[in-house]
């Protein structure tokens, strides 16, 4: 499913790329939070009353910049995995431009795998969402 | 899928048929140079020696009586957005004629659009138009609350005008670095949604390119003289999400070549159902429109 290969001339570097962007989503993110600027409520909640996909987001991002892992994971799940996959990614991604490794490719994916994959992220979304109305509702 | 570029100029890409077909038709020269997946260097399209034979089957015959109906011939006109000839005709002028295109014609600008030619130059368009035509927007709004009555700004504090420079100074940092990176979040996140939500499978890149030549063109909405007052700038924050979402959905939908509903589905579930969308949204919209302390008390 996945290789092993070095970067072309022609392709767009895909890892600088990203490192770039996660860089700056970072340091533009915790330049709002430390500054305490303001953050729009959630149209989503303010509508229904329940919570959307991400709310909590913030506080989570707060407990994990704080080193409160625990917390952090309670306060949206979605949001912790998403926060680690991208700092390991940037991890990777800054080892392998630094470096000049190779990089790891997407070789083939079968519709069947595919497939499996679409339902797993719609499966973890509903999941996170499920338990987000639970935590919610018991006032966080 | 071949890629095929002339002087430095992305025509886009293109199904080995449709190669063999414009070498015959003369739509491509064979000095174009031309690259597919698993080539280490782009290459002219005369060494090519693989494309299949161009359909020479003879026609059906018709039956008696029944007229012939042709195929229409399309028109292969010059490369769309403008901008992508910036070199020909000049940065200011192709820069104009782009935002013509894509609020005049969205449907053929987008469904014409290259998919591939880099990240680089739509990102300076819109980078561009976003931060001139917010900078403007903010000069706007301080010689409107000097011609305001107080009465009228309230939510702007004692010193509106004050507060507005404080604004500044605060937002154009959050500017200059988002206006950067938000293209990328953006078009990722409508990437994943496409990539979910339909079966197609359309590049980043190409997301990434109509997505900031729509975002870019959009931004001269924040000229329009809009005084900084609370309600007005709400109508007008409305009117500007609106006219945004309503291009972009037809941007998205042309160059990943989805139905409507399926674009409308890509462009606006991450806003319904992420905070973190709305709210980028929502502070990208009062920030450009210079209110940023109508957002006080509404945070959670």
């Amino acid at each position: 499913m996945f290789v092993l290969r070095r970067q072309r001339d022609e392709e767009t570097d895909g890892e600088l790329l990203a490192l770039l962007v996660l860089g700056g989503t970072a340091a533009l993110g915790i330049a709002w939070l430390k500054f305490h600027c303001p953050l729009p409520a959630c149209p989503f909640h303010a509508l229904t009353g329940f919570p959307c996909l991400t709310c909590g987001g913030t506080r989570c991002l707060r407990n994990l910049l704080a080193g409160h892992a625990a917390t952090a994971f309670a306060w949206n799940p979605l949001i912790f995995v998403g926060a680690v996959a991208a700092a390991l990614f940037a991890m990777y991604a800054a080892v392998v431009t630094t470096f000049r490794l190779p990089r790891i490719r997407l070789a083939t994916l079968n519709s069947r795998l595919a497939l499996a994959l679409r339902l797993a992220v719609v499966v973890a979304l509903a999941a996170n969402w499920i338990y987000l109305i639970c935590h919610f509702s018991r006032g966080g | 899928m071949i890629h095929v570029n002339r002087e430095r100029q992305n025509l886009g890409q293109f199904t080995p048929e449709d190669v063999s077909a414009g070498l015959r038709s003369g739509r491509f020269l064979p000095t174009d140079l031309a690259w597919r997946e698993g080539m280490e260097t782009w290459q002219p399209l005369a060494t090519f020696t693989d494309l299949p034979a161009p359909d020479e089957a003879v026609p059906p015959t018709l039956a008696p009586g029944t007229e012939e109906v042709l195929p229409p011939i399309v028109e292969v006109g010059p490369v769309v957005p403008e901008w992508e000839r910036r070199d020909e005709v000049g940065y200011f002028r192709a820069a104009l004629v782009t935002i013509r295109q894509t609020f005049a014609d969205p449907i053929g600008t987008f469904h014409r659009m290259p998919r591939t030619g880099g990240f680089l130059w739509p990102l300076i368009y819109s980078y561009v138009l976003q931060t001139i035509c917010a900078l403007v927007g903010l000069t706007e709004s301080l010689i409107w609350v000097r011609v305001l009555p107080k009465s009228l700004l309230t939510h702007l504090g004692d010193n509106p005008e004050q507060a507005l420079v404080g604004n500044l100074v605060f937002t154009l940092p959050v500017m200059l670095v988002g206006g950067l990176i938000f293209p990328f979040l953006f078009a990722g996140l409508y990437y994943l949604m496409l990539r979910l939500i339909t079966k197609k499978s359309t590049s980043y890149e190409a997301v990434f390119r109509a997505y900031c030549y729509m975002m870019g063109s959009a931004s001269i909405v924040n000229l329009l003289p809009m005084p900084p007052i609370i309600a007005v700038q709400m109508v007008f924050m409305v009117f500007v999400i609106i006219v945004a979402f309503g291009y972009l959905i037809v941007a998205i939908r042309e160059a990943a070549e989805i139905t409507t509903l399926e674009s409308v589905a890509v462009v606006v579930l991450p806003v319904l159902l992420c905070c973190f969308c709305s709210a980028a949204l929502m502070g990208g919209v009062f920030a450009i429109a210079g209110s940023l302390p109508a957002l006080q008390g509404l945070g959670h």
